[in-house]
């Protein structure tokens, strides 16, 4: 696949993936989707599965691949997969969720060749009715990993704020690419 | 030739005037580059130890400066770098020396101007704001970067880019940085076209 063509979303389940997909995709987005059954299921009815699908078609024709990972860690083999060619990362965390620290760490390690090699941005959302941990405490997270990612508080329901995501995350990629 | 600047911040203005004055003369007689700005950051900070409130103005001259020299009548119990008054221009002459020699030895053969480097990213209202943030901290995020190797990056024009640093800096997320290496400038990185820039405008994020 195409490396310079593909940006990869994960994060943990019921972040809001899908939605942050389909606010920025032209095309209907793709979701395999399955009916969740475990502790998800009191936040949403269905989870994805295998990956979320988006496009975005530029004036010239070219297109940009938005895709999906799924939530849960047992799917975890399917990230390796969606890491081939991808050109960065949008890590989305739930700050509603027990334990968001440990979901960043969670995804950081996962994807470590990936934003080492390209570029990452941290999106926190539900921030506004779960105001801890702060973002000082996600940075932290991130000097430990002596990395400076770009966290941004984010309602990925707003297309601006996803916009703001991929542009922060652009800009962190750029010199060496594109 | 490396021009370096010199920017005063509480002097009275003969001072300012004197100071100037020595380092137009340096130059003709030297060729020592040096120039005293106006701008909002400099490469040295002079600044007025015997002044009212100098505290609030030597703190201001850290912030735009990586490199702050003190002037009062005696040089008792002042730290760092330092010229008594009245200003002569032999002692002017060796502070700048020092302050060059002393970043040139850090710098080992590289050349040292003022860098920044980036302490954190602003928050996301202020980049909704100030989406040129975005271009600006993307580029220090790979390390200290001087301001015209911001500018050879983002192609942002230079009184926008120091209004910008001056945010960052205001907002402690940038700060100068005394290990001021100049980075790679020799070929600086065009500003950004292409796959990211068409995607940019297609968002309303078109860089400049």
């Amino acid at each position: 696949m195409d490396r310079s063509r593909k940006f990869l979303f994960t994060g943990p389940p019921g972040v809001g993936k899908s939605t942050a997909i389909g606010v920025i995709s032209d095309i209907e987005p793709v979701a395999t989707e399955m009916v969740a059954s475990d502790e998800l299921a009191e936040r949403k009815e269905t989870t994805t599965a295998a990956l979320d699908f988006g496009e975005i078609r530029l004036d010239d024709g070219e297109t940009i691949r938005l895709y999906g990972t799924p939530g849960q860690r047992r799917f975890d083999f399917m990230w390796k997969l969606l890491v081939e060619g991808a050109m960065g990362l949008v890590i989305l965390i739930d700050n509603s969720r027990d334990d968001p620290l440990g979901d960043l760490d969670m995804y950081l390690q996962n994807f470590d060749a990936l934003i080492r090699d390209t570029g990452a941005v941290v999106g926190v959302t539900r921030t506004e009715q779960y105001p801890e941990p702060d973002i000082d405490s996600y940075y932290s997270r991130l000097g430990a990993c002596d990395l400076m990612l770009p966290i941004l508080e984010c309602d990925i329901r707003q297309k601006d704020d996803v916009t703001l995501l991929m542009d922060a995350l652009m800009s962190t990629i750029e010199p060496q690419s594109i | 030739m490396l021009v370096r600047t010199l920017k005063a911040i509480n002097l009275p203005e003969r001072e300012r005037m004197e100071i100037g004055i020595l380092l137009s003369l340096l130059g003709q007689r030297y060729g020592a580059a040096w120039e005293l700005t106006e701008n909002r950051f400099a490469d040295v900070a002079i600044v007025d130890a015997d002044a009212d409130a100098a505290s609030d103005a030597t703190a201001e001259a850290h912030r735009v400066a990586s490199v702050v020299v003190t002037i009062s009548e005696t040089d008792s119990g002042v730290p760092g770098l330092h010229v008594t008054r009245p200003i002569r221009t032999k002692t002017l002459t060796e502070v700048l020396a020092r302050v060059e020699r002393e970043s040139g030895s850090r710098a080992s053969s590289s050349q040292t101007v003022l860098a920044w480097a980036l302490k954190r990213w602003p928050g996301t209202e202020t980049l909704r704001r100030e989406w040129r943030l975005t271009r600006v901290c993307g580029t220090l995020a790979r390390g200290p970067q001087t301001v015209a190797g911001i500018a050879a990056r983002t192609g942002i024009e230079d009184a926008e880019l120091e209004r910008l640093l001056t945010l960052l800096t205001e907002a402690g997320c940038a700060a100068p940085t005394e290990s001021a290496v100049r980075i790679s400038e020799s070929g600086p990185n065009p500003p950004p076209r292409g796959l990211f820039g068409r995607l940019r405008a297609r968002f309303g994020r078109a860089s400049t």
